[in-house]
């Protein structure tokens, strides 16, 4: 026998089984409950745009990532009948209402100070090395980007120790004999969902320790999808809607994407998102730019409203989502949950999910927790530890 | 197109193509309500998008890609189930239960889950739902050419994972890279 025999083989139902389905009670069902449901109007491409590209819409495979929206507002997605008990569809704000609210909020942020300062938290998830539990290792850190020549770059950073994700994981890690150190063979396999650490892991936490910035950060005011940004560059980005798309889009149209293993439409579009958050969560742009960005992703397809939810560190926000393609046919979902009255971005949440040496599906998360981006006059606080 | 002729039009795709997507979902899910799930989300996309869904066989390739994004979807969230059509999943039951399956062999669902998804789509859309590399390249939205080298490290991967899962099935060259394909 073959090696594609053996492989459909293992097919669940076989062709014999299916034939005639179509007619059955439960297709009939299926297909009453799915025409009684309102079609939604074509109106997803809410800005004109130059050609398919930039909206994502990749062709049919796209099709999910775009209808989301769509979806997540009205609970009709569910086929059965809504219970009457179910509060109205409208009490929740739409992915749009919200970016649009955080839009208006962020243009009353201070324009400008001596420091341009992003304070983080990094949380993220790996499995230990026999992949029975799960850890969460944290790190804490604090840019300081000096606008004033005479001011010093700075960068402080904690490592706030590992420890079992969940309770499960506890349980687990205590049967395991409770360690407080891994060691990881170099090979070993991980989906790409984490990356291997070269050094032990050690449960313990840090020193606080702060980097004074020197070299190619001497006139930096951080970087866009990667790209180093001077002060000269941030303040040239244009802050009109319309305006800071093109530039974006004609910045995006510089990039060699025929390599990538996603379509170079849908990866355009994934690029511009990325832009835009990359904008609200640690450009040292003007307010208006930070709120047209915020404008830009209220325009784009894919984006749905999750709801109020604590973000990481447990400060409530609006949760909104979108799916990315890791490789094909492999998605992780990003959640951003954003304050809509200050239109600061709370935090951005990545979630995949492994499956554990006992065959539990376990959720990897990797977050980042802004617990602030913006101006500040403030100086900071320097640890005694160098680096 | 009025309201009746959409109608009408989906009912027609919808009986031609409801065993191929049913038959993938089963294939590809290990639960009836996902199953049932995948379905039924599939079809409402189709009727949200009936101005999008193209004539003829074109229209089976286009769904089978939607299908192909809600069950990948449904894999990454752990969303609460939100079919509650309990006729559908019944009927699912009952293809799960039929004794036709149960020829499991030795170290196959090992290799199976030794490869990556990705993998495991492609040679389940090119052995189980029987779509050659054209057909699979549309679904998936890259070139045929793509496809076709991506099908055939697939072959190769399973080749090597069921080398480790049950050494005897070693020595089975994987399939050559150029097959027949559709226009």
């Amino acid at each position: 026998m073959n090696n594609d025999q053996i492989f459909k083989d293992r097919a669940r139902v076989l062709d014999e089984d299916l034939a005639g389905r179509a007619s059955t009670a439960g297709a009939d069902a299926l297909l009453a409950e799915i025409v009684s449901l309102e079609r939604v109007p074509a109106r997803r491409r809410l800005l004109p745009s130059p050609g398919r590209a930039l909206l994502g819409l990749a062709a049919a495979t796209a099709a999910v990532a775009v209808v989301a929206p769509a979806m997540s507002s009205d609970s009709t997605i569910s086929v059965a009948p809504q219970p009457s008990t179910s509060v109205s569809a409208t009490a929740e704000p739409t992915a749009r209402q919200i970016l649009l609210a955080a839009a208006v909020a962020v243009e009353k942020a201070p324009a400008s100070g001596d420091y341009w300062r992003t304070a983080t938290v990094d949380r993220w998830m790996l499995t230990d090395p026999t992949r029975s539990y799960v850890l969460e290792g944290s790190r804490s850190l604090e840019t300081w980007l000096a606008k004033r020549p005479d001011l010093e770059y700075w960068r402080i950073w904690q490592d706030l120790g590992v420890k079992p994700a969940t309770p499960q994981d506890e349980a687990a890690w205590r049967a395991a004999g409770a360690p407080t150190s891994w060691r990881y063979p170099k090979n070993m396999k991980t989906e790409n969902l984490f990356s291997v650490p070269s050094r032990p892991l050690e449960a313990a936490a840090g020193e606080r320790t702060a980097e004074r910035l020197y070299g190619k950060w001497k006139g930096s005011a951080g970087d866009l999808a990667g790209e180093d940004m001077t002060w000269k560059e941030v303040r040239a980005i244009p802050s009109e809607p319309d305006k800071l798309r093109s530039y974006l889009e004609e910045r995006i149209g510089r990039l060699e994407l025929a390599g990538s293993e996603m379509g170079v439409e849908e990866a355009r579009a994934y690029i511009l998102l990325r832009d835009c958050v990359g904008i609200i969560s640690g450009l040292p742009a003007s307010p208006e730019v930070r709120a047209s960005a915020y404008r830009i992703l209220a325009s784009l397809p894919g984006i749905r409203a999750e709801g109020e939810m604590p973000d990481p560190l447990g400060r409530r926000g609006q949760t909104l989502s979108y799916q990315e393609e890791i490789e094909p046919g492999l998605f992780t979902r990003v959640q951003l949950v954003v304050d809509p009255g200050t239109g600061l971005l709370l935090a951005e949440v990545r979630t995949n999910t492994t499956k554990l040496a006992n065959g539990r599906q376990a959720e990897l998360r990797l977050s980042t927790s802004f617990q602030a981006i913006g101006w500040t006059n403030q100086r900071p606080e320097l640890p005694m530890r160098r680096n | 197109m009025s309201e009746q002729d959409d109608r009408s039009r989906f009912e027609a795709v919808y009986r031609r193509t409801y065993e191929q997507i049913l038959g993938y979902a089963l294939r590809r899910c290990s639960s009836p309500e996902d199953a049932a799930d995948v379905v039924a989300e599939t079809y409402v996309i189709a009727w949200r998008r009936m101005t999008e869904l193209p004539d003829g066989e074109a229209g089976k390739l286009w769904l089978y890609g939607v299908a192909r994004r809600v069950l990948a979807n449904h894999r990454r969230s752990e969303r609460r189930r939100l079919t509650r059509h309990t006729e559908l999943t019944d009927e699912i039951e009952h293809l799960y239960a039929a004794p036709s399956h149960h020829s499991e062999q030795h170290g196959v669902g090992e290799a199976m889950d030794m490869l990556a998804d990705s993998d495991r789509e492609l040679l389940a859309l090119t052995l189980w739902e029987g779509l050659d590399p054209g057909e699979i390249a549309t679904v998936l939205g890259c070139s045929r050419n793509a496809a076709r080298i991506r099908l055939h490290r697939a072959r190769k991967r399973f080749a090597k994972a069921l080398e480790k899962t049950r050494p005897s099935a070693a020595g089975f060259a994987s399939r050559p890279l150029i097959e027949k394909e559709s226009g």
